[in-house]
């Protein structure tokens, strides 16, 4: 173990930004490497010198007090963790999926009239890779994140767990598809894409819109759960828009 | 024997020596505690490790900054005082001054002149 490790650890678990605490320890490090220096030109021995530095220097607890004391910057996490593990993430996924629904939108809009098999390859790998990455990549990549930082700033706050939760159940909720349709049963072929993926979510943004309605006496246009007949449940949805289907509940 | 520092009395001064020291030449903490020791004779004391957090909190305020510089052979982050840290100074060493001179007539016996 390096010298000072302790100090290190004491400061980061205190709440100090990783990179203050990494950049006092390190400059404690060469002090203390001088001090050793003096002390064996005055003609100590290396035990001696390094005791005598060690106690010029200070002890773990003084020197991890000294840098508290004089208020050395916190991190947000440690401060906030509620906003950092909490809010942040979702905040962020929500964002980012917005985000990739409406650049979906704009890039796949020129193909909406076409059957999956027509339409270019390139444009079916990028469908591809954007569901991939709305559904696979952005919600453990923010999880990732959320673990990673808390590591760092070696923080134990119940947060971390509540706000991994949270996105779970926020990234089993959301998540960005892209179908390329084939034409079927006289239908023609198209684009469909979704934001939402969760049932349950589809069915609560549903029913509040009509609560609205009834509290707000506006005209509702979306049914909070509409009747289909046998025929309409076996046919898949389709919504020759570039991204609509689920999607347009956000 | 560990030399002892005086924190109580010694409110404020860490900051007017460094600052005033490295008006001088830009340093690096050991020898900011070495050029302490030697311009005070002994009598201001900064604790060793206690110094970085000075340095720490001026640069955070401004009125330092730093750089990191390989001197024979060794990396270490050299200190400089800004323009910032000059009017800190100067503020300072006016306090100290106008501190000393009314302890000095407190000490002399003889009594403060009206302003």
């Amino acid at each position: 173990m390096l010298p000072l490790e302790n100090v290190h650890e004491r400061l980061l678990r205190a709440g100090i930004k990783p990179r203050h605490a990494r950049r006092y320890v390190t400059e404690l490090r060469e002090h203390l490497f001088d001090l050793v220096t003096q002390e064996r030109a005055s003609g100590l021995d290396a035990r001696q010198a390094d005791e005598r530095a060690r106690l010029l220097l200070g002890s773990d607890a003084q020197l991890t007090a000294a840098m508290l004391h004089r208020g050395a910057p916190r991190t947000l996490a440690a401060r906030a963790p509620w906003a950092v593990f909490g809010i942040a993430p979702l905040v962020t996924l929500i964002i980012a999926m917005v985000l990739l629904g409406k650049w979906s939108m704009a890039y796949f809009y020129p193909y909406r009239a076409l059957s999956a098999s027509d339409i270019p390859q390139t444009v079916r790998a990028i469908g591809i890779a954007l569901t991939f990455l709305g559904s696979y990549v952005i919600g453990p990549a923010l999880a990732a994140t959320c673990v990673v930082t808390a590591w760092r700033q070696r923080l134990a706050s119940s947060w971390i767990w509540a706000g991994l939760a949270l996105l779970a159940l926020a990234s089993g909720a959301l998540g960005l598809r892209v179908e390329f349709l084939q034409p079927q049963s006289g239908a023609p072929g198209g684009i469909r894409g979704s934001v939402i993926q969760s049932t349950l979510l589809v069915m609560s943004i549903r029913a509040l819109r009509c609560l609205r309605c009834r509290f707000w006496r506006c005209e509702c246009s979306d049914d909070a759960w509409p009747a289909k007949s046998p025929d309409q449940r076996r046919q898949p949805r389709r919504n020759h828009g570039a991204a609509g289907g689920l999607g347009s509940a956000i | 024997m560990v030399r002892e520092t005086n924190p109580n009395f010694m409110a404020g001064v860490p900051e007017l020596v460094i600052l005033r020291l490295l008006q001088k030449r830009e340093m690096y903490g050991y020898a900011i505690v070495q050029a302490i020791r030697a311009e005070t004779g002994d009598v201001v004391s900064v604790g060793e490790g206690v110094v970085y957090t000075v340095l720490h909190a001026l640069e955070r305020e401004h009125a330092l900054k730093s750089r990191r510089k390989t001197v024979e052979g060794r990396s270490r982050i050299y200190y400089t005082v800004t323009a910032r840290g000059l009017q800190r100074y100067s503020d300072l060493a006016k306090n100290w001054t106008t501190l000393a001179g009314a302890i000095h007539t407190v000490i002399s016996g003889k009594p403060h002149a009206a302003a």
